[in-house]
C-alpha cells in the first residue's frame, strides 16, 4: 500500500511538474523588436494613386483604456509625424502645407494605451468614443468617420500606434462621413520609443504596396 | 492546471481499481523520457522541429506473464519560431510579425501490452493504446498570445524492449518507440500525429 502511495505521489508530481515547467519560454526567445506586431488594413475598393495630396494632423490622440485623453506631440509624436510625411513622400503624394486648402488624404495618428486584457476593435474606440480629431479639423463640419471594412478585434496588453488614412476628396454627403481608407497597427514592446520610429513606419509602408501615387 | 487535476485523477482512479488484486498481481510504472516528431503535412506546417521536451508515464497491472494493462500519459511540447513575415488574414489584414508555433499534447491512454519473454537480458514487448487527447493550441504573433484547448481521440502502438538490472530483477531500462495517431482539425491544423521515441525505466511495485 506504502509502494501504491508513493508511486501515485511520483506520478502526480510528474505531470503537474512537466506541464507546468517544460515548456519553452516563447516571449523569452523574442528580442523586443520580435515582439512586435504591424497590422494594416485597407480599402480594397479604393485605387490609392487617385489621390495626389496628403496633411498629417499636427499632434497624436493619446487614448487610455478605451476613452480620449488629450492630444500630444512629445518626442515620439513628432518623429512619428514625421516619419509618416517622408513615407507619404516617397510614394509620390504631395504634402499640402496650406492649411487652408483641403488635401486628398488627412491622416490621424493615435497612442493607444491599454492596461487591461480584453478586446478592442477600431470601431470600439472610433464608436464608441466618439472622434478623437474632429473632422473639423479636416474642414468637414458636422461630419462623422466611417469604416468600410470590418475590423478583426486585437487583443490589447500594452501600448499600440494607429495611423488612419482619411479619404478627403469624396466625402460621403449623404451620410455625412468621412472614408478612413487605410489603417495602420503597430503593437508591442517599445512601440513607443523614438529609436524604433522608422522600423515602425516602414513596416507599415513596406506591407501596403498598393499605397502609391 | 486543469490537465494536472484530469490527469492526476486518471492515474488515482487506476491505482484504486487495481489496488483490490494487488497481492496477486504485479503492478509496474515506468517513467521515461520522450521524443517526438511530427507527422503529416498539417501538423509539420505548423511545427516541424522535434520535441525534445517530452515525458512519458505509465502505470500497468500484470495480469498474467505476458499481458499487462492500464494507463499510460505522455507530454510533449513542440515550438518552432518563424523569422519576421507578413501575413495575408482572411479578414483582409496584412500582419507582418515574427510567428511562434507552440503545441503541447497530453495524451491518456488505455493500454495493453504484450510481453514475449519473461526471461533473458531482453525483454521485448508490443503494445497498444486508445483514450484522450489533451490539446494546447498556443501561437504567438510577436509577443501576443493566442491559445485554445481541445480534447480529441488518440490512439498509439508501441514496441520496445525491457532491459532487467539483473537476470531476477524486475527493475530495469526501457527503450521503445510509438506511433500516435491523434485525430485533430482546429486552428487549421489537421491531425496531431507522431512518430515517438521513449527511454526510462520501469519500476515493480509489489
Amino acid at each position: 500500500m506504502k509502494k501504491v502511495k508513493f508511486s501515485f505521489l511520483v506520478l502526480a508530481g510528474s505531470v503537474a511538474l512537466i506541464t507546468s515547467s517544460c515548456r519553452k519560454d516563447v516571449t523569452k526567445n523574442l528580442s523586443d523588436a520580435e515582439s512586435r506586431v504591424y497590422i494594416t488594413k485597407h480599402d480594397s475598393t479604393v485605387n490609392f494613386a487617385n489621390y495626389q495630396t496628403f496633411r498629417i494632423a499636427d499632434s497624436v490622440s493619446v487614448i487610455k483604456d478605451g476613452k480620449f485623453v488629450t492630444h500630444a506631440y512629445n518626442a515620439y509624436d513628432s518623429s512619428m509625424i514625421a516619419a509618416l510625411t517622408q513615407e507619404m513622400i516617397q510614394r509620390g503624394y504631395q504634402l499640402q502645407t496650406d492649411d487652408t486648402v483641403v488635401p486628398d488624404l488627412g491622416i490621424n495618428v493615435s497612442r493607444i494605451i491599454t492596461d487591461y486584457t480584453g478586446n478592442v476593435s477600431y470601431g470600439d474606440y472610433w464608436g464608441g468614443y466618439g472622434n478623437y480629431w474632429d473632422p473639423y479639423y479636416w474642414g468637414y463640419r458636422g461630419y462623422g468617420y466611417y469604416f468600410p471594412y470590418a475590423f478583426g478585434t486585437y487583443t490589447f496588453r500594452e501600448g499600440a500606434l494607429s495611423v488612419d488614412m482619411l479619404d478627403l476628396k469624396n466625402p460621403n454627403t449623404s451620410t455625412n462621413k468621412l472614408n478612413t481608407i487605410w489603417t495602420g497597427l503597430g503593437r508591442g514592446t517599445g512601440i513607443f520609443n523614438v529609436s524604433n520610429v522608422n522600423e515602425e513606419t516602414q513596416a507599415l509602408f513596406n506591407q501596403s504596396t498598393y499605397m502609391q501615387q | 492546471m486543469k490537465q494536472v487535476i484530469k490527469i492526476t485523477l486518471f492515474f488515482a482512479s487506476a491505482i484504486i481499481i487495481t489496488q483490490a488484486s494487488m497481492a496477486q498481481q504485479g503492478l509496474q510504472v515506468s517513467v521515461n523520457y520522450n521524443a517526438s516528431t511530427p507527422l503529416g503535412s498539417s501538423f509539420r506546417d505548423y511545427v516541424n522541429k522535434t520535441s525534445f521536451r517530452g515525458l512519458q508515464e505509465s502505470v500497468l497491472f500484470g495480469i498474467n506473464s505476458h499481458f499487462r494493462v492500464g494507463l499510460q500519459s505522455s507530454y510533449n511540447d513542440f515550438y518552432q519560431k518563424y523569422e519576421r513575415q507578413v501575413y495575408k488574414f482572411t479578414d483582409g489584414s496584412d500582419v507582418s510579425t515574427v510567428l511562434s508555433n507552440t503545441l503541447q499534447t497530453v495524451p491518456v491512454f488505455a493500454k495493453g501490452e504484450y510481453s514475449f519473454l519473461n526471461k533473458g537480458f531482453l525483454k521485448p514487448y508490443v503494445g497498444l493504446g486508445a483514450g484522450i487527447n489533451f490539446v494546447n493550441y498556443d501561437q504567438f504573433l510577436g509577443g501576443f498570445e493566442y491559445d485554445k484547448h481541445y480534447t480529441k481521440a488518440a490512439f498509439t502502438g508501441d514496441a520496445g524492449v525491457m532491459v532487467p538490472f539483473s537476470r531476477k530483477s524486475n527493475y530495469g531500462f526501457r527503450l521503445s518507440t510509438s506511433y500516435n495517431l491523434m485525430p485533430f482539425n482546429k486552428e487549421g491544423v489537421k491531425n496531431l500525429d507522431s512518430w515517438n521515441v521513449q527511454t526510462g525505466f520501469t519500476i515493480p511495485l509489489n
